[in-house]
């Protein structure tokens, strides 16, 4: 290519502002137009960008969704069974139907529930002493206790929570809702999944895969140490006008490139995607720096005190990414089956609830006094509950076949309690709920319809649902 | 009587007009067009006034007309064909209620009677294949339409259009450009195709230096062979052309090297897989060998290590160490292997008819079975040891030591003996009541429903084996003992040879195969492994081949199966296979939906081109190079990207579905791994063998595949999960991208390292610049681009005399102009 004007080389990379400015690109290529070229002006307004209309209106604009891995047990937490104080030391009676359990202990004795109960809030909704906090919050949420899946184990179990689907590649409930409604701030990414402290989640990144989607919606993992998104930064810091020249270098070169070529969109979304990582560099720190944010807020999420400070900033990135427009959030609590009592399940319990339940109680706070839990819908469960037969003797086994979740904040209906179990919680009998069921709920309550919802997969349209799921309207406000 | 005239000589046929627009008697393996008039007209009269009365049911008159040698005898009233006067037939008589009146309620129509006298005038021939004609529901509800869907039509012969082009390919294509007022552009520059063709053939640039020879070439040869077409066979011919385009096929099979689930455990032989599908694609093998040597290698020569590693392709299913649901798991397996068949060799979404008929496409419930039958009889097995010479060596070593171990290893086994049968029942007390009594049989004693089953749950029990802690288990003298013997035992161990490898590969379990059944319909009864039931008329899967070399151990199944697939008469498995080379070369498929060619896909662009390439790849032998060859010599595929017609092009047909040009598209993860790995001066180009745990400067095919845990760079540039089959990958533009070329350790290090070379190597600035734009973008700088790089260089600190350069040579591997091909 004949430059008309050649450029004065110190002018070229000390005046080009970011993304090779248009107009030193005009006087370069001597040009008055360049086809195909983004004005730089408008993009400085990338919030709203890309972020589509659903299928209907909805209050919800982002999810939280808490996941506590491993499998809390719902008979401990939300589900009282008096039931089994009467039946406890005996087998499973024959009039309940046996479950497959990954233990294999065939008959090991029913166990009650060491908790004491009390009903809260003016709803008046069952929880345990293990999650005081929680209960203070009964009001706002639709506790949903018959929900079931088919996930015998861990990995089954949470790859059907996040996918549908017991086995991997489709693609994850928030890789779906982002490819619905796209994002609303470009310079973040639109999913976002937070992983506990050194945990590392069952399945690992398969969780919050696009599977057969493009990776555009696959969930991006924020770390609160270090680079909050993997090469944020170079792996040595290097001075920043050095990354800055490298970086308009390699702009130069690709609109020189571009030029003669823009029938071919995809070079110009390349070019974009250097200015979209040069902006996350600067805002995806901006989001996980918790200085910006006062003592009593620190202090609402348990910041302050060891056992709840890890969960408790994740909480805090939670609602400070939804507020930049994050669309779908994921956080797990105790990452690497933490939950998984097999056996000690006091012990178990009451450490993982001691660290959870105020960070979610302030989680819940915080966004209600923000005025943002309207439009945020939040999300709490595991990928399974527990059985009421003991493990061990102090322990539960995985209960796919009925457990508690409960949701709250945008266009829930709280102060309510859904469904039920049979009478010792192995088995979900009224209003039960599966897996695609709850996932239908999440998508409608976000402005999704399931069924609409469709992804043109080798030429199958395929759904999130994948072709079932019923939404629950008892849960809607 | 003659069962086979020539049709198309029969008088004034009335249909004969309409069946030339779709068949052309081209070659004796395809149905011809009797077979058709049969099926489309006679077929349907039978089962619909027919047999209610002459057949099974009540055989009126000893008569069967469903039966095709019971057609011939007749019945009380002789043969219904007069064969010495045809016009004489009794048959005739009866539909045209001359004499006899049949059907006797209704008369048939005017044309259903004049396609009994047409078919009667030929002879009634009925096809060969047709043992029976039932009134069945597959009849129902397979339609004629979906009969006629011109996938499951043979494949035809099509009229090359006439065209100045030597190359059939660019006859089609322009043809069909002309008729929208295009034509296919100009032919790219040198440096631009020989870069296309190296990048496409063997997966990275050519070097500077591969490109300056090529260029200093004469045009011609001595013996009239152009250049290009001499660099075409020099990289067909190179061992990089498998690793590439292996690459592509361990997409399409989902080839991982861990079990995926929670553990995700490693699998150390995977890699023989791998390697035979990288080996066999550089031997040109025949794809009809290829299908049949990964579905049924172990029936061909269960001692054959190649075919123990291509087998490998039924071991590619997740597998989870802990699931006591065992008998979920097998059917989650068996799924897997149908699903992954049907789109892989087949070109049809067989999973939606998983559970019900498909909605679009005539894949009924029973057809998913069907299929299913063919692998239900078959093992996994962990038994089975590699029989290659360097194993074998390792082999006899650990043979040798064995044997010196024995005596130790049989006294400690007799004293675990009781604690080990304590916790092998105690296991399979923790499996599911019905699955435990198989659990407690010899394998030779099990029912075949559940061997396989219990294979899986032994792994597990194994697992519980190795757990054992016998010193606190054992008491007494036994302990002592015990503990005597172990302590030798782990000295003996010392010294022990690694274990001879395991070949991942399958079994069927004997001659007998387990009983098929559609879940949650056990009226529909046994299901026989056979055709989809659109096709299983006209190509019917030949029954238990009768040279299965091994009988007695195989029930021969998926031998019957490779063979139905690769019968160069069964149109599908070529149409699919031509459609995705194509598709890696152009970037998409003359049918988009590579895995798909039902109704739910586009039909395809050029169906005359997809069945000459087909046909043509039949007669070359099924080759591959013979494919590649005559596709990336075409005009078609030498297209600029930017050809002088774009604007006209992009307004006619904006995606370029007519090849009007030729498609730029991004490099694949594994281009972009390895070219940097090449231009960097780091590339390490040793061939096949155990895949490289850490990432290694190998090149990407050669990097450990972990379900769970991916290589970063290849995920972030869309490599696939290993879950399922993937026809086409996904290409992104993502900042997640940018952020991995711009600022990964990786990045930094390969730019690192090339600067100091670069440095080393030239003093001048401009020759460093230079160099560094010949060897990565196989270009000449620009002015302006020295000065720019100048710049760069000039305002950096003196302190790091390759800072600079690194940062310059990364830049180019991050500009469009490398990481895409044009």
């Amino acid at each position: 290519m004949e430059f008309l004007h050649p450029p004065n080389r110190r002018s070229m990379l000390q005046n080009a502002g970011f993304g090779f400015g248009l107009i030193a690109l005009q006087a370069m290529l001597g040009q008055s137009r360049l086809l195909g070229m983004p004005d730089p002006v408008q993009e400085d307004n990338s919030k709203q960008r890309n972020s589509k209309q659903g299928h209907h209106p909805a209050k919800a604009k982002s999810i939280i969704f808490l996941f506590m891995e491993g499998g809390p047990s719902h008979i401990d937490l939300f589900d009282p069974k008096p039931r089994l104080e009467q039946l406890a030391g005996q087998s499973l009676p024959p009039s309940f139907k046996p479950i497959i359990t990954p233990m294999g202990e065939y008959n090991a004795p029913l166990m009650p529930s060491k908790r004491t109960w009390k009903q809260h809030g003016h709803c008046g909704t069952w929880v345990s002493d293990w999650l005081p906090h929680t209960a203070q919050h009964v009001d706002d949420l639709a506790v949903i206790r018959s929900c079931w899946g088919n996930g015998l184990n861990h990995s089954n179990g949470v790859c059907q929570m996040n996918t549908g689907s017991t086995l991997g590649g489709r693609p994850s409930l928030g890789s779906w809702v982002t490819y619905g409604l796209g994002t609303e701030n470009e310079s973040l990414p639109g999913f976002v999944v937070i992983e506990d402290d050194d945990g590392k989640v069952i399945n690992g990144p398969r969780n919050w895969s696009a599977g057969f989607m493009p990776a555009t919606y696959q969930g991006t993992a924020l770390h609160s140490n270090g680079d909050p998104i993997r090469f944020l930064s170079p792996p040595s810091p290097i001075d920043p006008a050095r990354q800055d020249s490298k970086r308009k270098l390699i702009d130069a070169l690709n609109r020189k490139h571009q030029a003669g070529r823009s029938i071919d969109s995809e070079l110009d979304a390349r070019i974009r995607s250097y200015e979209l990582a040069y902006k996350m560099q600067s805002q995806a720190p901006e989001a996980v720096d918790l200085s910006q944010e006062s003592h009593s807020t620190m202090q609402l999420y348990g910041i302050d005190e060891k056992e709840t400070s890890v969960f408790g900033r994740n909480c805090l990135f939670a609602r400070r990414l939804v507020e930049r427009g994050v669309r779908f959030v994921q956080l797990y609590h105790g990452s690497g089956s933490r939950w998984d009592a097999h056996s000690g399940i006091e012990k178990n319990h009451s450490t993982l609830c001691r660290s959870s339940d105020r960070p979610v109680a302030g989680l819940l706070t915080d966004l209600k006094q923000r005025g943002l839990l309207d439009s945020t819908l939040v999300i709490w469960g595991g990928e399974f509950g527990r059985t009421p037969m003991s493990e061990k003797g102090d322990g539960r086994d995985h209960n796919s076949n009925g457990f508690t979740m409960w949701m709250a904040g945008g266009g829930i209906r709280g102060g309510q309690t859904i469904g039920s179990t049979d009478e010792i919680g192995l088995h979900a009998v009224e209003d039960r709920l599966h897996v695609h069921d709850l996932h239908a709920t999440i998508l409608h309550l976000i402005g999704l319809n399931h069924w609409d919802l469709v992804y043109s997969h080798q030429g199958r349209p395929e759904r999130a649902t994948q072709n079932e799921g019923r939404v629950c309207t008892k849960l809607l406000a | 009587m003659s069962q086979r005239l020539n049709f198309f000589a029969l008088p004034l046929a009335i249909w004969a007009t309409s069946l030339l627009g779709y068949y052309q008697p081209s070659s004796a393996q395809e149905p011809d067009a009797s077979t058709k008039f049969f099926e489309e007209h006679i077929r349907p009269i039978l089962v619909q006034h027919c047999i209610a009365c002459h057949g099974p049911d009540k055989s009126e008159s000893t008569l069967r007309l469903d039966l095709p040698d019971r057609f011939q005898t007749g019945g009380d009233s002789g043969p219904v064909i007069d064969e010495k006067q045809l016009e004489n037939s009794l048959l005739l008589q009866a539909v045209r209620h001359e004499g006899l009146e049949m059907p006797p309620n209704k008369k048939l129509s005017e044309q259903q009677i004049q396609a009994i006298e047409t078919w009667v005038r030929s002879g009634a021939p009925w096809p060969k294949y047709v043992k029976e004609i039932t009134a069945g529901s597959d009849q129902d509800s397979i339609s004629q339409a979906d009969r006629d869907y011109w996938f499951f039509q043979p494949l035809s012969e099509p009229v090359i259009p006439a065209s100045t082009f030597s190359n059939p390919i660019d006859a089609f294509v322009s043809d069909k450009l002309h008729s929208q007022g295009l034509n296919l552009g100009e032919r790219a520059d040198d440096s631009t195709l020989v870069r296309r063709l190296y990048l496409d053939l063997v997966g990275v640039p050519p070097t500077a230096a591969d490109l300056q020879s090529y260029l200093e070439l004469p045009a011609v040869d001595a013996h009239g062979t152009p250049r290009y077409e001499q660099l075409v066979d020099k990289l067909l011919a190179d061992a990089r052309y498998g690793q590439r385009w292996g690459r592509y096929w361990l997409d399409l099979v989902r080839f991982a090297e861990s079990d995926g689930f929670k553990q995700d455990d490693f699998r150390p032989s995977a890699y023989r897989y791998r390697d035979y599908v990288v080996q066999a694609l550089n031997d040109d093998i025949a794809y009809s060998q290829f299908i049949t040597e990964q579905l049924a290698g172990d029936e061909l020569d269960p001692n054959s290590d190649r075919m123990n590693a291509a087998t490998g392709y039924l071991r590619h299913w997740i597998y989870e160490y802990n699931q006591r649901d065992v008998r979920s798991h097998w059917d989650n397996i068996l799924n897997d292997v149908t699903d992954v068949t049907g789109e892989v060799f087949l070109g049809l979404g067989f999973s939606c008819a998983r559970c019900h008929d498909h909605k679009f496409d005539p894949l009924l419930q029973k057809d998913y079975y069907r299929l299913q039958a063919f692998f239900a009889p078959m093992e996994p097995r962990y038994d089975i040891v590699a029989q290659s010479d360097s194993v074998a060596l390792r082999q006899e070593a650990f043979d040798a030591w064995s044997q010196c171990a024995e005596p130790i290893r049989s006294e400690l086994e007799s004293l675990q003996q009781e604690t080990r049968l304590q916790v092998i029942e105690n296991a399979i007390e923790k499996f599911p009541p019905d699955v435990r009594p198989a659990l407690r049989k010899s394998p030779s004693q099990r029912p075949p429903n559940e061997r396989s089953i219990a294979v899986l749950a032994y792994l597990q029990i194994e697992n519980e084996l190795k757990g054992i802690d016998y010193a606190k288990k054992l008491k007494g003298d036994p302990l002592e003992r015990w503990k005597v013997l172990k302590k030798q035992y782990d000295e003996l161990k010392k010294g022990m040879p690694k274990e001879p490898e395991i070949s991942l590969t399958v079994r069927d379990i004997g001659t007998q195969a387990p009983e098929v059944r559609i879940p949650g319909k056990p009226s529909a009864g046994p299901i026989e492994p056979e055709a989809l039931s659109v096709l299983a008329d006209r190509w019917p899967v030949a029954p238990k081949s009768p040279d299965t070399p091994n009988p007695s151990s195989s029930t021969g199944r998926r031998l019957a199966l490779a063979r139905w697939i690769s019968d160069p008469s069964n149109p599908l498995a070529w149409r699919v296979i031509v459609n995705r080379i194509w598709q890696h070369h152009f970037g998409r498929g003359l049918v988009s939906n590579a895995s798909d060619f039902g109704r739910l896909g586009e039909p395809p662009t050029h169906p005359e081109l997809l069945d000459f390439l087909a046909l043509q790849f039949i007669e070359q032998g099924g080759r591959f190079k013979a494919l590649h060859r005559s596709i990336v010599t075409s005009e078609t595929y030498r297209q600029s990207s930017y050809p002088e017609q774009r604007s006209q092009g992009h307004a006619i047909d904006p995606e370029n579905r007519l090849l009007w040009r030729y498609n730029p598209r991004r490099l694949d993860a594994e281009q972009i791994r390895d070219s940097i790995l090449l231009v960097s001066g780091s590339l390490d180009d040793r061939i096949g063998g155990p895949s490289d745990a850490a990432d290694s400067n190998r090149r990407s095919v050669y990097q450990r595949v972990m379900r769970n845990s991916p290589n970063t760079m290849l995920a972030t540039f869309d490599a696939p999960d290993a879950s399922v089959s993937i026809a086409r990958r996904n290409t992104t533009t993502t900042s997640l991208q940018s952020l991995f070329l711009t600022n990964s350790p990786w990045m930094i290090r390969k730019s690192e390292s090339y600067a100091k070379k670069l440095v080393a190597q030239h003093d001048s600035p401009r020759a460093r610049i230079q160099t560094m734009f010949r060897e990565s973008l196989l270009r000449e700088p620009t002015e302006d681009e020295y000065l720019w790089i100048s710049d760069l260089v000039e305002a950096s600190s003196p302190s790091d005399p390759h800072g600079p350069w690194a940062d310059a040579c990364q830049a180019l591997w991050n500009t469009s102009e490398f990481l895409y091909i044009e």
